[in-house]
């Protein structure tokens, strides 16, 4: 592989791990907080029918 | 394509589907749908906003642009990047701050809710034919890869699988799918441009060679002074691609599922950064796709499906379905994303502001899975159409952003978020007229167009109708620059008429009190948000010299590409140090107070 090719991958590959690395720790405090809000959000949609009413 | 491939594919297809049925759980409220709950952090914004971005319209599209007009292309991409650092900046977080879902909300807080009506069900049938032209191209690729030859079913394949998910699932269903696409689609360009680089010979090989080949030296030059992807194309890319990440609903809806404004512009600057690399992954072997195979291809979109074809199986057996994954992630994640966002739009915009009594959540639901499955006929339609036209999917695109999203653009961000005196008679004036203005450029300049649309009506209007042939005579060499020339014509017409109009009548009253606020940071946040410290002017000096830093790049990027159109030789070196410069500016500014 000349050494152009082998830049470009590298610098994508680097993408690739950043972005296998950082969003699973995202989405495992998105879901943690997504879980402890589901009664309250439940019970959200059965009381409004506003659906800009987020308070 | 071997069985091994088609498996490779439908195994994935299927993981992704059962993954998406999981996420439509999470589905309780029309922000779920619409906006992810507002929840996403900056990464897994970045992923999405990417993902929504990129297609096989940048991997075959372009790549085949490429093969036929050389590299110029790419600042599409890198322009794109320079305009999402912006709007990250600048435009985003007053938007993210009104808690809006779509744009054209943000027409009716800024102006009026007929206009937000009007927009709404303009630019949600504008997204169901770029919906259309990316069916066309996986539809296309399709049947180059696979050998079999029925465009028609293609086109039900894909799109019946892109509406599916959105669906059921919904804008998280399009966030964490679209992470997870990201991923697949990066692992397929990561896998397969190495191989095309290595099979034309390599990058310094394939440079060389363009530098000596008679008549093909402009393929390997970034700023070429002629062409039909010249300096002049990148400064209209650059005022599209602008316009693209301030108002294209698809990715600020995306945007608008930040945690907070300065989350938000996070997620859009991070995006910018990443997709600059990682378009020489799609650029390239286009380049590859030009040195072997020179005679050129029936249309330009066939060049990197050959390329795939011909030399992965070489390579080894099931990489084909692999990569394939890869392009297949990339054109489910853009469908799904923009069906959702026509469904918002339909949804949100249209039907819920024609209706008298406020619908239920249970009726938006219910119309907004209505609404993406009529979106998923009209793409239908589109590509079929599409068919029976040579122009290529990156010409068509480029042809109906220039004529209809400048206008918006106009009337959207610089008089709705400079200019106060801006009414919604003068909006609606000057969003109108720049699209008419858009498409009459097309009609005069191009003599098919004049032929076909204006002669018979031209003949019977007598004097106005000789004028309108003498217009048409004097203008018509300017065809090979109109892709360039229509977006400054209608963005122009806006820009003109819109100030006309709106001094002729009464200045809007209570219309501009919330945006105003939002733009000066003074928005009191809703409880259960992050704290808003995002300020339009930084308050810390490193935030301070951020902003001046990306400013000043910003001038001296217009400057190089002008300088381009006199071959000054360090045009391309200065543009492309300048937009480096701006995007890191960017990083620095959102991550400083």
């Amino acid at each position: 592989m000349d050494w152009m090719t082998l830049t470009i991958t590298s610098i994508g590959a680097v993408i690739f791990c950043l972005w296998v690395i950082i969003p699973i720790r995202e989405y495992q405090a998105i879901y943690r907080r997504l879980r402890d809000q589901l009664p309250e959000r439940n019970g959200h949609e059965a009381r409004s029918g506003d659906p800009h009413d987020d308070a | 394509m071997t069985t091994l491939d088609y498996t490779i594919v439908v195994i994935f297809l299927t993981v992704m589907a059962a993954a998406g049925a999981t996420v439509s759980r999470l589905i309780r409220t029309p922000d779920d749908l619409f906006v992810a709950g507002r929840q996403l952090t900056p990464f897994v914004l970045a992923a999405t906003i990417t993902a929504t971005n990129l297609s096989m319209f940048h991997f075959v599209g372009m790549g085949g642009t490429v093969s036929q007009n050389g590299v110029s292309i790419i600042w599409q991409n890198w322009t794109g990047g320079i305009a999402l650092t912006l709007s990250g900046l600048f435009v985003l977080p007053l938007m993210r701050r009104l808690r809006i879902r779509s744009v054209p909300e943000y027409l009716e807080m800024r102006y009026a809710r007929g206009l937000r009506t009007l927009v709404g069900a303009f630019w949600g049938v504008r997204l169901c034919v770029y919906l259309g032209i990316l069916l066309y191209i996986a539809a296309s690729a399709g049947v180059v890869i696979t050998g079999w030859k029925n465009y028609t079913a293609w086109l039900f394949v894909f799109s019946a699988v892109a509406v599916m998910y959105s669906v059921v699932g919904g804008a998280w269903a399009v966030a964490i799918m679209d992470s997870v696409q990201f991923l697949a689609m990066l692992g397929g360009a990561l896998i397969f441009f190495p191989i095309a680089m290595r099979a034309a010979g390599g990058l310094p090989g394939i440079i060389a060679y363009f530098h000596i080949a008679p008549g093909r030296a402009q393929f390997v030059q970034l700023l070429p002074a002629d062409g039909p992807y010249n300096w002049l194309f990148v400064l209209a890319i650059l005022l599209l691609s602008v316009k693209w990440a301030c108002i294209d609903q698809a990715i600020l809806q995306r945007a608008f599922g930040a945690r907070s404004p300065r989350v938000g512009a996070k997620g859009m600057v991070l995006s910018g950064l990443i997709t600059m690399p990682m378009a020489f992954l799609w650029i390239l072997p286009g380049l590859a796709a030009a040195k072997l195979h020179p005679e050129p291809f029936a249309t330009p979109d066939h060049a990197i499906p050959w390329l795939l074809s011909t030399q992965l199986p070489a390579v080894a057996k099931g990489l084909l379905g692999i990569v394939l994954c890869g392009l297949v992630a990339a054109q489910i994640s853009v469908i799904t994303a923009d069906v959702n966002s026509v469904a918002t739009l339909l949804t949100s915009d249209v039907y819920r502001t024609l209706r008298r009594r406020e619908p239920t959540q249970r009726d938006l639901l219910r119309v907004v899975r209505l609404n993406s499955l009529a979106c998923g006929v009209l793409m239908l339609i589109v590509a079929w159409f599409l068919k029976h036209t040579d122009a290529g999917a990156v010409k068509a695109n480029l042809t109906m952003v220039g004529i209809l999203d400048m206008p918006l653009f106009v009337v959207t961000v610089i008089y709705g978020m400079a200019w106060t005196r801006t009414n919604w008679q003068g909006a609606a004036a000057g969003f109108v007229t720049g699209g008419v203005a858009g498409v009459a450029c097309y009609l005069l300049i191009r003599d098919d167009f004049f032929r076909a649309y204006l002669l018979w009506p031209a003949r019977h209007l007598g004097a106005a109708g000789d004028w309108l042939g003498g217009v048409h005579a004097r203008i018509a060499h300017f065809t090979p620059y109109l892709l360039s020339l229509a977006p400054i014509v209608s963005s122009g017409t806006a820009l003109l008429v819109t100030p006309l109009v709106s001094l002729l009548f009464a200045p809007p009253r209570h219309r501009t009190a919330a945006v105003a606020a939002a733009a000066a940071a003074s928005f009191s946040s809703p409880t259960g948000e992050p704290q808003d410290d995002f300020h339009l002017v930084p308050r810390s000096l490193p935030g301070r010299v951020a902003i001046v830093t990306v400013l000043a790049s910003l001038v001296l990027f217009i400057g190089a590409v002008i300088a381009a159109a006199w071959a000054w030789p360090p045009a391309s070196i200065v543009a492309v140090a300048a937009m480096i410069a701006i995007v890191l500016g960017g990083l620095v500014r959102v991550y400083v107070k």
